[in-house]
C-alpha cells in the first residue's frame, strides 16, 4: 500500500439499510481509541528472596555468587511463606536487572511470565565473590512489563468537514432528522455505516453538527460521529467508485448573502460572525456476554439512545442588548434564524440556488460579552441556547 | 471599411467626485478577484469560489498645480472618480470609474527646477468598472504653481545647508467592516494613527550625521512645516505639518560627479483626537 492522495479517498455515508451518498467534504478523520490501564499492585516491583535453592529449608542463608552462573531462588519474605510474583506483571524479560541496596545487582536468567502460582525463578550475577545480607535480600527492585485491562468500551470517532448542499440536510447529518418519516416517537436512533477510502466502518452515531458564517467567506460545516462497530480494510470499497455523477453538489454556503434574522432583538444590526451548533448526548447500551470471552457480544452496543439535545447559536456584532436581566429569573428570550445561501449567481451553473437551508434557535440568551482591542472595534457577542429534548 | 481606433491621451478626462481634475499625468485603476478552489476528498477540484471582499484600486499621478482636491478626502468621506472619453469608433462617450473609494495614500514631491508632483492611492470598496461616471460641474481650485522659491520648510538645524528636494507622504489605512449578508462594507473608518513621512536631501555645508548610538540618549525630534505658496502673490496654497516628527534614517551619498549630499527621513503620527 502506498500513500493515497486525497482525491482517491472518498467518504461515503449511509443510514443503515438505506442507500447513502458520497460526501462533498474537504477533510475527514476516523480514529478509534480504547481506555486501558495497568493493573498495578502495591509491591509488584519488589523482589524478595526467601531462600537460595528449591525450597527445601525456608531458611535464608547467604551464598557467595559466582559470575554468570544461574541459581534458583524461592521468592518471598524471610521465614516464608513463599510468594509468587504479582499477576499485574505480563512479562519479565530475560536479563532484567534487580537492584538491591548498596549497589548490588542480580539478573533474571530467563523470561518470566507470572501466573500467580510459580514462586521459584532463576537468577544470576554478572560478577562473583559477593553476597546479599538477609536485609538486603528483601529489597530487590526491578522494572517489569505490566499487564493492561480495558476501562471502557472500544470507541471510535469520525469527524468530517463538509459543505452543506441544497435541499434537505441528509438525515445522517441531521440530529433531529428521521430516516423513516412515519417513525413514532419521532426520534431516530438508526446507526450509520460507510467507508473512508478502503476502510469500512459501521455502528456510527451522529453527536455534533455545527457551522459558522462570516462575511465574504464560504461556510464549512462539520459533523462528529461516535463509532462503535468494526473497522475493516476492504480494498474493494473504492474500486471504480469514481464517476462524474457521484458529486452533483454545485453550491456551497457563503457569507456574502446569507442572513441572520432576529439579531436586532439581541441588540445587533450588523452581525459580523455567526456560529451554529447542535449536539446530542448518546448513551450506548451493552449486553453482558453469556458465552466465551472471545465472543463479540458485549463489544458493540445493542442500542445507542439519544438524550439531551441542545442547539447553540452565537454571533458577534457592533452592540449588545444590555438588559439581559430584564426578565428576572426566566432569562431573556431570543429567536435567531440563519438563512444560509450560496453566492446566488444569475445565469451561471454553479452556486445559483440562492437559499440552501434555514436553521432556527428559539431559546434564551445565556451569555453576552463586550470586547475591544487596539486596531479593532468594540464588539458585542451573544450566545443563545435552546434545549430541544 | 471600419478601422480599429485608439483613444488618444488628449481625448481622456479624469473626474474626481464631479471635479474635472487638471494636471493629471497618469491613471491606473482596476481590480483583481481572489478565488479559492473547492477541493474535496475523493474527487479533487470542483469549482472556485470567492473568498474575500471585492476590492478595487486606483492610482493617480499629477502635477501639484494648486490647492489639491484629493486632500478633501483625507477624512471618512468616500470619493468617486472616472476616466471619461469619447469612443469615436462607437460614436459615444464612455467611462471607466469607481464609487465608494477612499484615499489611502497621498504623497507630494518637490525639487529645484521642477513642478511639484503628487500621487494618490485610492482603495475602492464600492463598484469599479465601465459605465460608472463621476463627471460633474464642481469647480476646480484655481491654478497656482509653486516653484522652488515659493516652497519653504520650517525645520531647525538645516539653515546653513541647501535643501535640494523633499517629499511628503501621508498614509491613511482604511478599516472596512463587513457584515454577514452584504457584499459591501457597512462602515469604513480611518485606521488611526495616520502616518506621515517626510524625506529630504540637502547639500552639505556644515551638517553632520549623528552617530547611531546617540539615538539611545537623545532621539531627534522636531516639528516640520512644509509651506507651498503662490510665487506671484506669496499667499499660502497648502501647508503640511508634522508634529513631533522623529528623525529615523540618515544617509550620506558621495559621487564622483556631484557634491556631497545627505538624505533624511522623518516619521510622525496623527491621532483621531
Amino acid at each position: 500500500m502506498t500513500f493515497l492522495p486525497y482525491e482517491d479517498v472518498p467518504l461515503y455515508l449511509a443510514v443503515n439499510g438505506h442507500t447513502g451518498e458520497y460526501i462533498f467534504a474537504e477533510s475527514a478523520q476516523l480514529s478509534v481509541s480504547q481506555a486501558l490501564s495497568a493493573n498495578r499492585h502495591m509491591d509488584d516491583q519488589v523482589l524478595q528472596i526467601c531462600e537460595y535453592g528449591l525450597g527445601a529449608s525456608m531458611n535464608y542463608a547467604p551464598i557467595n555468587f559466582a559470575a554468570n552462573v544461574d541459581f534458583p531462588v524461592v521468592l518471598g519474605p524471610i521465614d516464608g511463606p513463599p510468594k509468587p510474583l504479582a499477576t499485574s506483571i505480563n512479562k519479565i524479560p530475560s536479563g532484567t536487572k534487580i537492584t538491591f541496596p548498596n549497589e548490588k545487582h542480580l539478573f533474571f536468567s530467563n523470561d518470566v511470565f507470572p501466573n500467580g502460582q510459580e514462586y521459584i525463578v532463576s537468577l544470576k550475577a554478572h560478577s562473583g565473590g559477593w553476597n546479599l545480607s538477609s536485609d538486603e535480600s528483601q529489597s530487590g527492585y526491578f522494572e517489569p512489563i505490566f499487564d493492561y485491562s480495558t476501562q471502557a468500551p472500544v470507541e471510535g470517532s469520525l469527524s468530517v468537514n463538509f459543505y452543506v448542499n441544497t435541499g434537505n440536510l441528509n438525515s445522517f447529518f441531521n440530529i433531529t432528522g428521521l430516516s423513516n418519516p412515519s417513525q413514532y416517537p419521532p426520534i431516530d436512533e438508526e446507526k450509520i455505516t460507510g467507508h473512508l477510502g478502503d476502510f469500512r466502518f459501521s455502528d456510527a452515531y451522529l453527536t455534533d453538527f455545527n457551522f459558522s458564517l462570516s462575511p465574504n467567506s464560504i461556510s464549512q460545516a462539520s459533523a462528529s460521529f461516535k463509532v462503535y462497530g468494526e473497522l475493516i480494510h476492504d480494498s474493494s470499497a473504492t474500486t471504480a467508485y469514481f464517476s462524474s455523477s457521484l458529486y452533483q453538489q454545485q453550491s456551497v454556503p457563503h457569507g456574502k448573502y446569507s442572513q441572520i434574522l432576529g439579531s436586532q432583538d439581541a441588540g445587533m444590526n450588523h452581525p459580523i460572525s455567526f456560529s451554529y451548533a447542535i449536539s446530542v448526548d448518546r448513551k450506548p447500551r451493552y449486553s453482558t456476554p453469556t458465552g466465551s470471552s472471545f465472543e463479540s457480544q458485549g463489544l458493540v452496543p445493542d442500542r445507542v439512545s439519544k438524550s439531551s439535545t441542545k442547539i447553540t447559536m452565537s454571533m458577534q456584532g457592533e452592540n449588545l442588548d444590555p438588559n439581559i436581566l430584564i426578565n428576572g429569573f426566566d432569562g431573556k428570550r431570543a429567536n435567531l434564524t440563519a438563512v444560509v445561501k450560496d453566492l446566488s449567481y444569475a445565469g451561471f451553473e454553479d452556486n445559483s440556488n440562492g437559499t440552501l437551508h434555514t436553521f432556527n434557535c428559539s431559546g434564551v440568551i445565556d451569555s453576552q460579552s463586550l470586547s475591544v482591542g487596539s486596531a479593532g472595534y468594540l464588539n458585542g457577542s451573544v450566545s443563545v441556547s435552546q434545549l430541544l429534548r | 471599411m471600419a478601422t480599429k481606433n485608439a483613444i488618444q491621451n488628449y481625448e481622456q478626462q479624469f473626474y474626481l467626485s464631479g471635479i474635472l481634475l487638471s494636471g493629471v499625468t497618469s491613471l491606473n485603476g482596476g481590480y483583481s478577484i481572489e478565488e479559492n478552489p473547492i477541493n474535496i476528498i475523493g474527487k479533487g477540484h470542483t469549482y472556485p469560489v470567492t473568498q474575500g471582499p471585492l476590492v478595487g484600486n486606483f492610482e493617480i499621478s499629477k502635477y501639484y498645480i494648486g490647492q489639491e482636491p484629493l486632500l478633501y478626502y483625507t477624512g471618512d468621506s468616500p470619493i468617486s472618480g472616472s476616466i471619461n472619453f469619447v469612443n469615436a469608433s462607437l460614436g459615444k462617450g464612455q467611462s471607466f470609474g469607481f464609487n465608494s473609494g477612499y484615499l489611502t495614500e497621498y504623497s507630494l514631491s518637490a525639487g529645484i527646477g521642477r513642478i511639484p508632483e503628487s500621487t494618490a492611492s485610492i482603495v475602492v470598496y464600492g463598484d469599479i468598472g465601465s459605465g460608472i461616471n463621476a463627471s460633474g460641474s464642481q469647480p476646480h481650485p484655481k491654478i497656482e504653481i509653486p516653484n522652488q522659491g515659493s516652497i519653504s520648510l520650517n525645520a531647525s538645524g538645516y539653515q546653513t545647508n541647501r535643501i535640494t528636494d523633499f517629499s511628503y507622504s501621508m498614509r491613511i489605512d482604511r478599516s472596512p467592516v463587513y457584515k454577514i449578508g452584504s457584499p459591501f462594507p457597512v462602515q469604513v473608518d480611518r485606521a488611526f494613527p495616520i502616518s506621515q513621512e517626510a524625506t529630504f536631501s540637502l547639500e552639505v555645508h556644515d551638517f553632520e550625521i549623528n552617530k547611531i548610538q546617540e539615538y539611545l540618549i537623545s532621539p531627534k525630534q522636531q516639528n516640520l512645516i512644509f509651506d507651498l505658496q503662490n510665487p506671484i502673490n506669496s499667499t499660502s496654497i497648502e501647508t503640511f505639518s508634522m508634529n513631533k516628527a522623529r528623525l529615523l534614517s540618515q544617509s550620506i551619498t558621495s559621487r564622483s560627479d556631484d557634491v556631497l549630499t545627505v538624505s533624511l527621513r522623518y516619521i510622525s503620527y496623527i491621532n483621531k483626537k
